[in-house]
């Protein structure tokens, strides 16, 4: 059996550091992007996406085209529609986003049904392939997590505007539309990069869950990305590792390491215990370390008591 | 020239700045719903121009009049109490003045002009008080903070905008809050928190739609004295929606009732008032 010592010497090979630095790169840029989709609540918004990225793989297998074009055509142009329908308030935007999901499915199999032969590329989009990524796809995916991670960061305190209130935002005259539109594109560009390698299923795993599971323990943003950022490359490095030594799927084996990361989150969180702080202990609510019985930063022991 | 000022003073107590005064009688509009009172309203014109100015704007929702030709001039100082029922069309009037919902017809114009991105560092708004996710990522710093961030678009948070935040959080009494999580505060607090935020610009018009629907009681005076004192100490053109209009008839200078149209604008403690707030609100 292997050992996790081999797995270490193995990692001088091109076929086994390749997708484990993929992994970490994509367990970074989903779990930043994913800090503000949790808080957006666009979870199903980015749902939405994904699939519809399914209708543009299967075109592309379809026309024998490289499929990162038409997959990208396919999530870009279904981020914008549903964020103009969100805008236009015509509809509400699950009706919204089931349609396109449907819709994209839908259209997905067809183009299927059409491409005579069975591809397992098709598969592979589905449920991704870590291990097969090539030399030329590892750098689009280096230099995609890049750019998102600037367009991230540009706009980082402006998104965080927009997250906590749109209306307070547009009455201090941010660019609201704009800034929608453009995390939008960007949720869907962080959709193309992992298509290939977690697929479409999976993809939002690597998105929601260090997020999700950073929101149990801090208060501030700041915080909230860097607890994401590191419990997405502890599950992606242990993940991997575990799919290596075990011979089974990398996609799938790192999702179950973040979930159970999101679980034990849970169950430690500062946020979810009822009972009052104890001393080295961190106050729930002002989150700074607390002396004695009484947080004597916030003083707030009698609240404490009552939540 | 004359400025009225806070009309619970009851005129012993206003400032009369010089002995002129000027009665600003206003034409009558038709509407749908109630022909608009002619009333004498009480104007500062120490200032040339109105500093927001309202002519003959109309909001549909759909086919619904929601604001039917609305004219209004506002001028730099005074403290504007907006009242009417649900549905009148308050925060529809105050989100067309921000630029927020483009009028139907009509002409809006702040500091003299359409409003333009630039204008927003002069305005503070305070939307509806609505529940703050109690785990949200942001303590109280945070939220004031953003009142800063369109000054510094899409550039770094400067380090002394922390002494701006904190000096807004002092003058709503809610210094020593700057580190807790915005979740954790009671509405009235958080309340506060937007009031902050929205002071943090040194704005020169404040609109504040319900700032203290989560209040109880006794906070709520305490809350309106504070607004005066805004007022009073840093000039601020105040236009606060109020439910409970006889808390905020003492404290404010001129009293709008609306009801899709403006039904009466003038002094908030004549006689008229009551005869016309009884009528609005169906009091027996």
């Amino acid at each position: 059996m292997t050992s996790f010592l081999d797995f270490l010497s193995a990692l001088q090979y091109p076929v086994v550091w390749r997708p484990f630095i993929t992994a970490i790169i994509i367990g970074i840029v989903c779990a930043i992007v994913g800090v503000f989709m949790v808080l957006r609540k666009l979870i199903f918004f980015g749902n939405g996406i994904a699939h519809s990225a399914f209708a543009g793989g299967a075109l592309g297998y379809l026309l024998g085209w490289n499929p990162i074009f038409p997959i990208a055509g396919f999530a870009i142009l279904t981020a914008f529609g549903i964020g103009y329908i969100n805008k236009r308030n015509k509809i509400s935007n699950e009706i919204a986003i089931g349609i396109f999901f449907s819709f994209s499915m839908a259209l997905g199999v067809l183009f299927i049904s059409l491409y005579k032969s069975y591809s397992t590329d098709i598969a592979s989009m589905l449920f991704g392939s870590l291990s097969s990524i090539g030399a030329s796809e590892f750098i689009i995916i280096l230099i995609l997590g890049i750019i998102i991670l600037f367009l991230i960061f540009a706009v980082k305190k402006e998104l965080y505007f927009i997250t906590f209130d749109e209306e307070l935002a547009k009455a201090n005259g941010m660019p609201v539309n704009f800034l929608s539109f453009y995390f939008l594109f960007t949720v869907a560009l962080t959709i193309v990069m992992c298509i290939s390698t977690v697929g479409i299923i999976l993809v939002m795993a690597f998105i929601v869950v260090p997020a999700a599971s950073a929101y149990q323990f801090t208060y501030k943003l700041n915080r909230m990305l860097i607890y994401s950022t590191l419990f997405a490359i502890f599950g992606s490095i242990i993940g991997f590792a575990v799919a290596f030594i075990r011979d089974i799927s990398g996609g799938a084996t790192i999702v179950i390491i973040l979930t159970l990361i999101f679980v034990i989150s849970m169950i430690i969180s500062p946020k979810r215990r009822s009972k009052l702080p104890q001393a080295g202990e961190m106050c729930p609510q002002c989150v700074k370390m607390v002396q004695e019985t009484q947080c004597s930063y916030c003083e707030m022991e009698d609240e404490m008591e009552v939540k | 020239m004359f400025i009225l000022r806070n009309g619970r003073r009851n005129g012993s107590e206003m400032k009369i700045m010089n002995n002129h005064y000027h009665i600003h009688e206003h034409h009558n509009h038709e509407h749908h719903v109630e022909k608009r009172e002619v009333q004498p309203t009480l104007i500062n014109t120490n200032n040339k121009s109105p500093i927001i100015e309202l002519e003959d704007v109309s909001v549909n929702y759909g086919k619904n009049i929601i604001l039917n030709k609305i004219n209004l001039k506002i001028f730099r100082g005074e403290y504007i109490g907006l009242i009417g029922k649900n549905g009148s069309g308050k925060s529809t009037l105050m989100k067309s003045i921000l630029g927020l919902i483009p009028p139907e017809s009509g002409t809006i114009k702040v500091f003299g002009k359409p409003i333009q991105s630039e204008m927003y560092d002069k305005i503070g708004y305070t939307p509806q008080m609505h529940p703050i996710q109690r785990e949200f990522p942001a303590t109280v710093g945070d939220i004031v903070g953003m009142g800063l961030y369109k000054k510094n678009l899409f550039k770094p948070f400067k380090k002394d905008d922390i002494d701006k935040i904190k000096l807004a959080l002092h003058k709503v009494n809610m210094g020593s809050f700057f580190d807790r999580p915005i979740g954790h505060l009671s509405g009235g607090e958080q309340q506060k928190v937007l009031v902050a935020q929205a002071l943090v610009r040194d704005p020169e018009i404040l609109l504040l739609d319900e700032p203290t629907s989560a209040l109880d009681f006794t906070m709520v005076e305490d809350f309106l004295r504070l607004l005066q004192d805004l007022n009073n100490n840093y000039g601020l053109t105040l236009i606060v929606i109020q439910h409970n209009l006889e808390i905020l008839r003492p404290y404010c200078s001129r009293l709008l009732i609306l009801k899709g149209s403006i039904m009466y604008d003038g002094l908030p403690n004549i006689p008229r008032a009551d005869e016309l707030i009884k009528r609005v609100f169906l009091i027996q």
